[in-house]
């Protein structure tokens, strides 16, 4: 391994997934962004293309516009946890509540998608894959829970 | 925590400063404060033998066992 150490190499390389993950999160803030300026032109397109009622449309984009507020919710909290990640802090109580919020954000879409669903049908299969998104954000931040437990465990071997 | 460490009777028998037992083993003076205190959940066998081997004792001369247990465990 040379002059490096397996430590920080390691740190080298989740470092580098860190800045990975900040990126692509960003790329995704500025898409959602981007649609929140667009939708109403790209819905009024899918309209004619799969010639849909325009009650169908308007539920659909209030379901859009109604979900972008968790939406960014969810993003912010994870750039957050990114950068506490960067500061070596990762399994933090912080972190475990961002992960909470994201968790009730990908609720908060579930059920948005859920009533848009009676609309148009297809928003039910978002709705299952939201709960599902939620769920294992829920099974993450209770592993958050047990490594913090192990951290600690583990500062305190001498 | 029924095990006591008593790293001050075998430093003060040394004549040996924290300070320097901590160089010594190669720990941190905070880490050996936490051994000291009692609030270690843990020691590693080799920071065991790296503070045996500095302050030439036996483990049994440092760690010391204060539970009301039974030896077969039972309270």
């Amino acid at each position: 391994m040379g002059d490096r150490t397996r430590r920080e190499v390691t740190g080298l390389k989740s470092s580098k997934s860190v800045l990975i993950c900040y990126g692509i999160t960003w790329v995704v803030i500025g898409v959602l962004a981007g649609l929140c300026v667009t939708a109403p032109m790209l819905m009024d397109l899918y309209m004619r293309w799969r010639a849909l009622a325009p009650e169908v449309c308007r539920a659909v984009l209030i379901a859009f516009y109604l979900s972008c507020l968790p939406a960014f919710t969810a993003l912010i909290c994870l750039l957050r946890i990114l950068h506490k990640i960067r500061v070596q802090e990762m399994f933090g109580a912080a972190n475990r509540w961002l992960l909470r919020v994201i968790s009730w954000c990908c609720l908060a879409v579930a059920l948005i998608c859920f009533v848009a669903g009676f609309w148009y049908f297809p928003l039910f299969f978002l709705t299952a894959a939201m709960l599902f998104i939620s769920l294992i954000t829920r099974v993450v931040c209770t592993c958050f829970l047990a490594a913090a437990e192990l951290q600690e465990e583990n500062s305190l071997t001498i | 925590m029924s095990i006591i460490v008593n790293l001050d009777v075998m430093l003060a028998r040394r004549k040996m400063s924290s300070l320097e037992l901590a160089e010594r083993v190669g720990i941190t003076q905070a880490n050996l404060s936490i051994l000291k205190t009692g609030k270690a959940k843990a020691i590693r066998f080799s920071t065991l033998d790296a503070i045996c081997r500095a302050l030439r004792c036996q483990p049994g001369d440092i760690l010391e066992s204060r539970g009301d247990a039974s030896p077969d465990g039972e309270a």
